[in-house]
This record gives C-alpha cells, structure tokens and sequence, in this order.
C-alpha cells in the first residue's frame, strides 16, 4: 500500500506536458494544482520519459524550510556552492549548455523556491540552456522570476484536476490489484472527491484498520468509520497515532528538510527513520555520498508545523541544529542554514557560527539575512569579523546611519594593518555615497593617511582613487591609482580602487586604462566575498566609459551581459542590471528601450530607498525622455535629480546638465540648450575630464552651434578615440556649412552606434545642402534624418524639428522664438528664456509673419505645424 | 486558441456528449460546456479560478478526455 501507486487517469496530461517538455513551442511545463492532487507523481512519470529519450536530469524539491537559505533549492546542481552566486549561475547555465546530452530540470513545489533559486530557472530558460519541468500548487504566492516563466510564454502551465469518479475508481482497483465494491468506491470517492493523496491516505488507513478487506474477489469497506473530513485532519490523525520516535523524524525533517539522514540517525533511532519512509511520509534520496531525508509530500510538513506547539518546534530545531554540526558542510548554504535553524531555537548563539553564516549569505548576495545573522552574532561576542559583516550589509542595503553608528566606535588600537584598512574603507565608503558626505570620507582618509602604519596606506590610497575619481578629479585619481600595489590591498577596497580607475580612464579617454581595470575587477568580483556585489557596479562605470569612447555596440553588450546575469536577483541588484542597459541603449539611440529600462530601475530604486542611484540614472531617464519629446516625464525624472541630489557624484555634473540641456532643446528653447551645453563642456575641461566634454561639445554641435570645431579638432588629437574623432568631423563640418561632410559625419555616427548623432547630423547635412540649393542631396538627407529620428524611438532633436518643413523660410533664431511662441510663451518670458531683449524679441515675430504671411501669432504656430495652413 | 468546430457540434448523439461530459473531472466538463456556449476565455478562468495562461491547456486535455469517454465509453487507464 506503501510507495507510488499507478499512474492512472492521466493519459492526456501527460501527452500535453510531454509535448510541451520535449516539443519545439516550448521550453517545458508547468504543472499547477492544489496539494495532493498528483502533481509530483506526474513529473516523476514524465523524468522517466525524459531518460528514456536520452535526456539527462537534475531534480529539486522546494522547501519552506530550505527557502530562507539562497539558492537552497538548487545548491545541489552545481559542485560550486561555496562562491557567490552570480559565477554559481553562468557555470550552471554553460554546464547544462554544454552537456553531451541534453538536460530536463525539474523542481518540485516551484512556489516555495528561494528567489535565487528562481533566478537560476529563469536564466535557465532565457539562454534555452535545459527543458524545465516545475510543480506549483494553485493559489500560492509565487516569486516573481518562477511566475514569469509561463506568463513570458516559455513554458506552458497545465492546471491539473482532481480525478473524476470513474478515474477514481480505476485507481483503486489498480491499486488493490482488485474490483472494489461499487458502494465502497462511492463512499471513497464523496470523501476524497478524486484528491490522489487523500485516496492514498484514507484507503492505506483503513487496509490496515481491516476496515478495508478483500472478501472473495472484491475489496469491501466495511463499517462507518471515524474519518476525518479534511486531508490535513488525516494526516494529523495518523501521524498523531506514531510512536514518538517515529513523530520525532517526522517533525525533524519538517523543520529542517533537506536533512542529512546520518543527523536524522543521531536524534532517533534507525527503526524509526525506516518506519518513516515505509509509511511514506519521509523520502530518502541518495546524491552521490549523501542520502537526504525529505517529506514526501509538503503537505505533511505543513500539518506537522502548524500543529505541534512551539516550544516544542524550538527544541526540536535545536536539536536538528545540533545533529547537523556533527556531519560534514557541504557548502556555504548549510553553514547558513544551521545558523537558522539554530536562531529560532532554545540554543544560545554561537558567535563564529552566526558570523560565518552572515558571511556566507552575503556572498549568497541576501544582505537582510546577513544582518540579520550578523546581528545575532554581534550581540553575543562576535568580535570585529561580525561588527564589519553586519556594517557591511548595512552599507549594502543603505541603511548608513546605522552602519556608521557600528564603525565609528569600532576600537582600533588592536586591529592589525589589514583590519584597520577594512574597517576605514567601509566607514569611508559609507561616508561617500550611503551618508552623502564627501567632506567627512574625504577627511577620514587624509587623517588616516597621516596616522596609520605603513601596511594600511594601500587601502587608503585605493579608496582614495576613488574619492577622486568620483569628486570628477580623473587625473589625481588616476596619479594615485598608482601609488600602491593591488596585491596587498583587500578586497573592498582593491574594487574600490579599481572603479575609481575605470571611472577616471573613462574620463579622460584612456579605452586601454579601462579594459584592463575591468578585467581584473570582474576577476576579483567573481573570487571574493567583499567585492562579490561590487560587480554589478563595475559594469556600470565599464560601459558608461565606452559609451564616451564612442564603442557602443561594446558598451551594449557588457550591458546585456550584466542585465541578464542580473534579472530576478533580489535586492537592488536587478534594478542596476536594467539601468546599466537603460544607459547602453540611451548611448546607442535605443530611446524607447532606454526610457523603459531606467523609468524602471528608477521606480525600483526609489522603492528601495537607494536616492543616490535615482541621481545617478534619473538624469539620464530626463535626457532620455527630453530627446523623443515627452517634456513632462522628463520635468518629472528632472524633479526626482533635484531631491536626490548628491554632493559625492561631482564626475556626472556634465551629464546632469547635458539632461537639462535637452529639456531646453525640447522646449524649443534651442539657443540656452547650447549654452548650457556649453556649461557642461567647460566644467568637463576644467576637471580635466576629457571624454565627457568631447560628448557636451557633439551635442552642442548637434544642437546647431558650430563654435566648437577648434576645441573638437583638439581633443580628437589627444583622445583618438571613435567619438572624439566623429564629434570633430562634424564640427569642422557644420562650421563649414558643408553639406557633403555632414552626411559623412552622420554616417560615422551610425557606424560608432549612436543614431541620435546620427540624426542629427543627416539633418544638418539636409540644412546645409538645401541653403546650397542642392534639392535632390537636401532630400535624401531629409530623409536620412527621418529614418534614422525613427528607428531611435521618435527622436525629436532641434534639428529634426528644423527640417520638418525647410519650405518655412526662417532664420534658426525666427524658427526658435516661433517655436516657443507656438508653445504659448509670451515674448517676455521667450526673451527670458533665451537671454534677449523683448524689443528684439518682437522684431524677430514681426520679420517671421512677414515672411510666412501669417495673419497673428496663432497662424504662424499653424504655419510651423504645417506650411499650407489656412 | 478555441477550435473551429467544438465537440457538441461533431457528435450527433446529444446523449452521448451529454453523458461523456459527465464523466469528465467537473473542471473540464465545465469548462467545455461554457466554451461550448461561446462564453469569453476571461469569463470562464474566472469561473473556473484559472490563470489566462492555462486555459488553452486545460480545454486541450478536456477535449482530449471527451474524445476518450465518447469512443471508449470511459475514461483513460
């Protein structure tokens, strides 16, 4: 009566899943249905179809009590448990894509998945890497990552239903190996109403009660028995009638699943286990050296830790927490799992084991469990490993004030060198960007540059780099990147020392600078548990600094790479995967992906409490919005740059008023846009930051200035970068008015892979051909200009808008002051805005209505929209 | 995703559909009926408490174990 019965009245479920599994429309299945309704009993069948079709598989089962450890559903799969999980996933994922067969992954119970267990389904998906075969019970909250699996079309869900009657039936005469009773099977049927699992319960219950016997050929139930109305009822009743032992085990591995069998035999006896699994409320499965006990049916769990008491839960997890320190770790996540167990146990808190499992959580990158851990281990003496562990998780989720207040009493006069550079890196890091304040992480690291000990300096010089390099000092930072060896700096502050090198080389046009700073930064992010979450980070001064350089199809696919390394990750971390590709796709003109992307991670940082990521990437969010014309959203994203200012992001002032700049482009107000354009230039010069003001002077140009031809011509000899050698040509050209260089500008521009530039410049090309009365060349180029304005999402630049009609025979200054007298300006607040006298003003409306022949103001707006207007 | 042509309108028999359907697990044959009776997809996942994504799965093994209990005169092994 034990173990699996048949599998009986699923002939066309399973044909479905199979066709899903295996066939071409989808990448696998999703078997949904409430408990004990069959689910797992129909992906054990279609894993043995899978094996028959040479398919090679890899199981999970999902726990409620594996799911506060990361990746503790799927730990298992991949021999490199013990480093942080981003490395964890991309080894995963090519491990199953280079298999020699091909891979069928399943996890039972998906709903109850940690979410970087969920992140691993969903990557292994996206990069088609293994089929997927997942259980969920209906009505359950699922993590988003598992959810998006069927509701992105990948794999198809199939709501599995209870058996009908005469389904029912066949199944139990299939698993009597008997007819039954019709009366019998009547009764059993009203009671179970084709729920597999209760069938299973009550028939297994009542053979050996006797109530249930073969008379003759047929089975009969006899009597009316006392049977609980309800699945759970039942099970309570019968686990309620074990011995002791046997209930022991039972709660044990409820609580703790999976757990180690070899535990389980320190807490009860052996008979006990076996009398376990025999009554099949535990299962073992044996992986390779270990055999683990699991419930075999979630539900059991559920029962069993909702009814028994909870002191009696507490106990009971201190002593599987205590079994569990007697066998061998098999990685990081049963360190961090122990450590659970134990925290909501009568055990006290042992300080290195609370301070290890932090660790080990956050290189699992959950930085809540980690403080949480960390904190347990603080509070019972675990010395300055646990203080810098839950500070540094603090800094991490941004709660500063509360990391300072743990550093900044931290005694130093015991701390060796590399101590006090770890505990002075994170403090100054904290300073800088989590509290806002540059002054005080600028003071910290001078005082201690001053007073420490000769081993520390190289942490304080690499974080320093840094403090540089962000204050928009590339040059300094760049001259103390060099003064200390990276090897003898620890981990948190040689990645700190290297963000500084990529942001200060991406300034001033070092491209050789910054592959190489990468290189080794993303090494050090994959090996260490410090700069573990620093990664992400890296990536995106990495493709910020291509983007200036003018290699945007590099840019774009470090960017993808992170964001699809990044999607689904809990934390902050996904949000900076999709604004690293937001900035990628606004570098390469992708306007409407980019507005998507970064009004995203926008949404997700602000929701996080993370203002300083809103400054960073909310002014590129405004310029995005301002380039296609939605001046509204663009105020809006400008709003959010406003209130989240912060005074340690010196580096991006240009980029913040280049946004601003096109705001005023987009109101029309063309003439300021150039010079605060011309602003962001000049403070990029001053800061030496070379690459940023060859990007403020392209955009002036493109916004029509042609006074930058000098400086461009310039900075293209010291920077021989693409962009910088595009902006100079098309500088040269629009000064020349020529028309030929333009279209090969614009051409350039498209070749580096920005279409906005590209645009831009074709339309000036367009302007310059049609004032040398080149008609046909005008054309092409006009409609060069267009095409290309709208493969970037609708861009609408001033010199697209300049182009939409050149029969309007207007100066650039009459378009300009139309254009915003058009919008409903008066001519005082037009004269105000583009910095001119209201007289001169009104005499630039009076020459652009003789020209165009309009009656008043409200025709020559009509006249700009459309030159046949009545 | 509804077929062309439902079950009820291929079988002649309005009995035997009728005593098919009763056979079926009542998520399936209700959901065959309201699709039957051209009721909306949303209007039948709100009956019958299922996500849009499932439908088409689930009318797909509906009609499949109608087509078993009409020429089998029962229900699948």
């Amino acid at each position: 009566m034990q173990g699996d019965w048949p599998l009986v009245g699923r002939v066309e479920e399973l044909r479905l899943l199979e066709g899903a599994l295996f066939g071409e429309d989808f990448l696998g299945a999703v078997i949904a249905g409430q408990a004990g309704v069959g689910k797992s009993r129909l992906a054990r069948e279609l894993l043995g179809k899978a094996h028959s079709r040479g398919f090679i598989s890899r199981w999970a089962v999902a726990t409620e009590s594996a799911r506060s450890v990361p990746l503790g559903a799927v730990a298992g799969w991949c021999n490199q448990a013990s480093s942080n999980p981003l490395p964890f996933v991309q080894q995963l994922v090519e491990n199953f894509a280079h298999s020699e067969s091909p891979v069928v992954v399943g996890v039972d119970d998906a709903h109850l998945t940690d979410t970087f267990s969920a992140f691993v389904l969903h990557q292994l998906v996206l990069r088609e890497s293994a089929r997927i075969l997942i259980t969920i019970r209906s009505g359950e909250a699922t993590p988003d990552a598992i959810t998006a699996l069927w509701k992105e079309g990948h794999l198809k869900r199939l709501e599995v239903q209870a058996l009908s009657k005469i389904e029912s039936d066949k199944l139990l005469i299939a698993a009597l190996g008997g007819p039954v009773d019709e009366n019998s099977a009547l009764r059993m049927w009203r009671l179970t109403q084709g729920n597999a699992l209760y069938l299973h319960h009550l028939v297994t219950q009542e053979v050996g009660e006797g109530r249930f016997r073969k008379l003759t050929n047929c089975w009969h139930w006899f009597d009316s028995p006392v049977v609980s109305d309800s699945l759970g009822d039942l099970i309570e009743q019968q686990i309620g009638q074990l011995s002791e032992s046997v209930r022991l085990v039972v709660d044990t591995v409820a609580l703790a699943e999976p757990f180690p069998a070899q535990a389980l035999l320190e807490l009860a006896p052996e008979s006990a286990v076996d009398e376990a699994e025999e009554r099949g409320l535990i299962q073992l499965d044996t992986n390779g050296r270990d055999t683990m006990a699991r419930m075999a049916h979630p539900l059991y769990g559920e029962v069993r830790r909702t009814r028994a008491g909870p002191l009696r839960l507490r106990r009971l997890r201190g002593q599987a927490a205590t079994a569990l320190a007697g066998t061998p770790e098999r990685g990081l996540e049963d360190t961090v799992r122990r450590a659970v167990l134990r925290a909501e146990s009568d055990l006290p808190i042992e300080p290195d084991l609370f301070r290890h499992a932090a660790s080990g959580a956050m290189i699992l990158l959950d930085m809540s469990l980690a403080e949480r851990l960390a904190g347990l281990s603080c509070a019972a003496g675990g010395g300055f490993e646990a203080l810098m562990v839950r500070a540094h998780a603090l800094v991490l989720l941004h709660r500063g004030a509360a990391a300072e207040e743990i550093l900044a009493p931290i005694p130093t006069e015991n701390l060796d060198d590399t101590e006090l550079g770890r505990l002075l890196t994170l403090r100054a890091a904290n300073l800088l960007w989590v509290l806002a304040e540059p002054e005080k992480s600028r003071a910290l690291v001078t005082e201690a540059l001053q007073s420490s000990p000769a081993g520390v300096l190289p942490s304080l010089w690499a974080f320093r780099t840094v403090q540089l390099a962000v204050a928009g000092k590339p040059t300094e930072a760049l001259e103390t990147a060099r003064r200390f060896e990276h090897d003898e700096v620890p981990p948190l502050a040689r990645i700190c020392g290297i963000w500084g090198t990529v942001i200060a080389a991406g300034d001033v046009g070092r491209s050789d600078l910054v592959s190489s700073a990468t290189e080794e930064g993303y090494r050090l992010a994959a090996a260490s548990q410090e700069a573990a979450y620093h990664g992400v980070g890296l990536a995106e001064f990495h493709v910020a600094a291509m983007i200036l350089a003018g290699d945007v199809a590099r840019a774009q696919s470090v960017a993808d790479r992170t964001y699809q390394l990044c999607l689904g990750i809990p934390g902050v971390s996904s949000a900076m995967g999709a604004a690293i590709a937001g900035l990628a796709a606004l570098g390469g003109g992708d306007l409407a992906t980019a507005i998507q992307l970064l009004g995203q991670a926008l949404g997700d940082f602000d929701a996080l409490g993370y203002p300083v990521l809103c400054y960073r990437f909310g002014m590129l969010l405004a310029q995005a919005h301002a380039t296609v014309g939605q001046l509204s959203d663009a105020h809006a994203a400008s709003l959010v740059v406003q209130r989240c200012r912060h005074p340690s992001f010196g580096f991006v002032e240009p980029d913040r008023l280049l946004s601003q700049a096109w705001i005023l482009a987009g109101t029309g107000a063309t003439s300021r846009a150039i010079a605060v354009t011309r602003e962001a230039a000049r403070h990029a010069a001053e800061h030496g930051q070379y690459a940023r003001e060859v990007m403020c002077l392209q955009t002036a140009t493109q916004f029509g200035d042609s006074t930058s031809s000098e400086r461009s011509i310039e900075l293209a000899g010291m920077l021989n970068s693409p962009r910088a050698q595009a902006s100079a040509a098309f500088a040269a050209a629009l000064k020349a008015r020529d028309g030929q260089a333009l279209s090969e500008a614009s051409q350039q521009f498209e070749t580096l892979g920005d279409r906005v530039a590209a645009a831009d410049a074709a339309a000036h090309a367009a302007l310059a051909f049609r004032r040398a009365n080149l008609v046909g060349s005008a054309s092409m180029q006009v409609t060069r200009a267009q095409t290309l304005g709208q493969r970037c999402g609708g861009l609408s630049s001033p010199a697209l808008k300049e182009i939409v009609n050149l029969r309007v025979p207007l100066t650039r200054r009459e378009r300009e002051i139309v254009t915003l007298v058009a919008q409903g300006y008066t001519n005082k607040e037009v004269a105000e805005m583009i910095v001119m006298s209201v007289r001169t003003v009104e005499g630039h409306l009076y020459r652009a209505m003789t020209k165009t022949g309009a009656r008043d103001r409200r025709h020559l707006a009509a006249i700009m929209r459309n030159p046949d207007a009545p | 995703m509804m077929e062309p042509e439902t079950h009820a309108e291929r079988v002649s028999d309005p009995e035997a559909l009728e005593k098919a359907l009763q056979l079926l697990p009542p998520a399936y044959s209700l959901a065959l009926r309201l699709r039957d009776a051209g009721t909306p997809e949303e209007v039948i996942c709100g009956y019958l408490a299922l996500e849009p994504e499932s439908l088409e799965a689930l009318l797909q093994v509906a009609d499949d174990k109608l087509a078993t209990a009409l020429h089998g005169g029962g229900l699948s092994e």
